[in-house]
Parts: structure tokens; sequence; C-alpha cells
């Protein structure tokens, strides 16, 4: 029960406000909770979108990720047995990417969705424009 | 947990006729359902060593990774083609 719901109930049995109030208070209490839902839907797609520069015969490619499947990615990756999470670290590694999947913890994992969901990457090239973005 | 139930493929060729599949994967799921039970049976007993056992936790994790692929699109355009996938 949250904070907001249970002072509005002491209210109540305090006998400080009637039952009719009390409705309406955890009514319009409900709403202001629900509000921060709605906004949650923002950034649920990972866009990578490569654009082809005017005269260049580059392809054009879309390609759009749920932040379902990335965090799903994320836990499934957990799961990696750790000798093959080491392999897979040594070959990251080797490409200039130091990041460790095993680190991540749920509370790791919700603050690079958040993250993620506010970063947006454009790289120019001579060819193309590659952009990655969350909408 | 909801897996997706329909993947739609879509192609165009410059002067051809262009293909546009509806795939539905319920059919797709009933149809390899026989195989997955088969597997789930006789895995734990095929992974006898420590090290193929350890693999068993992501067989288990698939089914997430594909409800959550929900939504995924890929779009390619160029001047020969364009093709577009979208699995729903």
């Amino acid at each position: 029960m949250s904070e907001e719901r249970m002072r509005i109930l002491n209210l109540l049995a305090e006998g400080k406000i009637s039952a009719e109030e009390a409705e309406k208070l955890l009514s319009a209490s409900e709403k202001t909770v629900k509000a921060p839902k709605a906004g949650n839907t923002k950034g649920k797609y990972l866009y990578v979108q490569v654009d082809p520069k005017e005269g260049k015969s580059s392809e054009k490619v879309m390609v759009k990720v749920p932040m379902a499947l990335i965090k799903a990615g994320i836990n499934v990756s957990k799961l990696i047995p750790s000798e093959a999470q080491d392999t897979i670290r040594e070959s990251m590694y080797s490409k200039g990417i130091d990041f460790d999947f095993a680190s991540l913890d749920s509370e790791n994992i919700g603050e690079f969705l958040e993250a993620l969901r506010e970063t947006s990457i454009d790289v120019e090239t001579e060819e193309t424009t590659v952009k990655v973005f969350c909408d | 947990m909801m897996l997706p139930m329909l993947f739609r493929l879509r192609l165009n060729r410059p002067g051809r006729r262009p293909i546009n599949l509806y795939i539905p994967l319920l059919p797709v799921y009933i149809l390899l359902l026989p195989f997955i039970l088969l597997a789930l049976v006789s895995l734990p007993f095929l992974a006898v060593s420590k090290e193929t056992r350890q693999y068993l936790p992501l067989f288990k994790a698939l089914p997430s990774l594909l409800a959550a692929a929900r939504g995924t699109g890929i779009s390619v355009e160029s001047e020969d083609h364009t093709i577009y996938l979208h699995i729903k």
C-alpha cells in the first residue's frame, strides 16, 4: 500500500475526513499514481537507422528493437556459463569493448536501460549517416 | 508472457510482383511442440556432463527471449529491392 493511501485511510480512521472525502482522495491519488506509467511507454523501442547520403548508393536500413528484448537479452546473457562468458568477454575486449555482462544486476539493468532510453548517437561518414535513438 | 503470433515479410523488387507474406506462428509452434517436449524430456538425460548442464538454463530462458522479440522490425531499402521483416 502506498504512503499516500495509508495517510488517507488514517485520516478516515481518525474521523478527520468523511468516507466520501476519503473515496475522492483515494481516486485522485490513484490517478496520480497511474500518470507516470503512461510516461514509461516512452522509449519502448531502440532504433538503429542507416541513411545513405545523397548521391551514394548505400542501402537504407532501419532496425527497430524492443527494449524488452534488450532486457531479456541481458538477462539471458547472465545464464551463460562462466567459461563461455570469459571467452565472450575476451573476444569483446579484443575488439575494444571492455564490458562485463555478468556484473550487471537487476538494479544496474534498470539504470542501463533508462540511460539507453535517453541516448541518441549520430555518426556521419562520407557515405552514410547512422542514428541510434529510442522512441 | 505472450509469444509472437505473426511474422510479416514484404519484398519489393522493381519490375516484379511484390511478395507480401503474413506467416502465422501459432501453427509453427504447434508443429514444433512435439520436438520441444521431446527435447525437454531428453535434455536432462543427454546433458550428463557438468559443462553441458550449465547450458540448460539457457533453453529455459528462450521463451522469454522469444516473447520479448514482439515488435522487432527490420527494413532494408536499396535501389534493387526493399525488404521488410516484422515480428508481431
